[in-house]
């Protein structure tokens, strides 16, 4: 068991399966079983971002079965978004990505709850939005919220799941606070931002996978997390790597805790 | 010699430097600290440590889309 939270504290109800949701879980069940299915069924999700990474996880962990998703996303859909934020289509321009993804995933599965909402995270509104999850999935393209997020994550001792992605390579660091380092401990200070930048479709498709594979093998304890590595995928060469990280011991957000 | 892979230009080069300090090399080389990761010898270093002769260290570019 990774976090006491999956046994006790944040999660106290404990759930049934259904006779369709065993059905619908039947593949996965095989592999981590009724305990592991129902461990989904309780867990609250907290995707940040629901572009080209955020399309990706929030698909998979909806067809998983996590019992509560919340998307967060202050953003309206672009016609450029669409060579890969596969949520969408191109009916939707112009709407609120969190409106019409949880509508999307809710027709996807109509076992678990969903809620979009339209908004920003930010030093003031951070604190609430993880104390109401579990662990929260990176989906954002700017590394100020990035930062807030890590930092609360690290405070409240919530998994953080950071994916970044560029042109064909990408890198994920799955920060457990206490358990290995933080966003701020591989990266100390704000990359440069770039609004418009270079992307195929499927560099975020494949950082988006990892990132859910990780989320389900943390929440139901199957596998092991990945913990104190940064993974790099390049798809120029189509190589992913792990790079053995460790913990700066004066990091300001996670150094002696 | 210090072997150092350049990701984002797909290329190697090699300094005669017997010691030089990360983020001296990272700006050598005309990048910002907070752009690329640096890997020494497979390892994750902060822009403060030490890279000696016969290193080989990486230069891996920080993605910040999503």
């Amino acid at each position: 068991m990774f976090y006491s939270f999956l046994k006790s504290g944040g999660i106290k109800l404990s759930v049934e399966l259904t006779e369709k949701e065993l059905e619908r879980y039947s593949r996965q069940i095989m592999l981590f079983g009724e305990e592991g299915q129902k461990r989904l069924k309780k867990a609250r999700v907290l995707i940040v971002g629901v572009g080209g990474l955020g399309s990706v996880s929030s698909l998979y962990l909806a067809a998983a079965g996590v019992g509560r998703l919340i998307l967060v996303d202050k953003e309206r859909l672009e016609l450029s978004n669409l060579n890969r934020q596969i949520l969408y289509t191109t009916e939707d321009i112009g709407k609120y990505k969190a409106e019409v993804a949880a509508r999307r995933l809710k027709k996807l599965n109509p076992e678990i709850e969903i809620e979009g909402i339209v908004d920003e995270i930010t030093e003031d509104n951070v604190r609430d939005y993880v104390s109401k999850v579990d662990l929260v999935v990176d989906g954002l393209d700017n590394w100020k919220v990035r930062f807030i997020l890590n930092k609360e994550c690290v405070h409240q001792r919530k998994p953080f799941i950071h994916a970044g992605i560029r042109g064909m390579h990408g890198q994920l660091l799955v920060v457990l606070p206490g358990k290995g380092p933080c966003l701020n401990c591989i990266i100390p200070s704000p990359p440069k931002e770039e609004k418009h930048f270079p992307v195929l479709g499927t560099t975020p498709g494949i950082l988006g996978l990892l990132q859910a594979t990780e989320v389900i093998k943390i929440l139901t304890n199957y596998g092991t997390p990945t913990v104190g590595k940064l993974i790099i995928y390049d798809g120029m060469d189509l190589s992913l790597r792990e790079i053995k990280v460790s913990r700066r011991p004066n990091c300001p957000v996670c150094g002696g805790t | 010699m210090i072997r150092v892979k350049i990701i984002s230009r797909a290329k190697e080069i090699e300094l005669k430097e017997k010691k030089i300090v990360a983020e001296e090399l990272i700006r050598k080389l005309g990048f910002s600290p907070d752009e690329v990761v640096v890997v020494r010898n497979g390892e994750v270093i902060t822009e403060d440590d030490e890279i000696h002769d016969g290193d080989f260290v990486e230069l891996i570019p920080v993605a910040s889309g999503g």
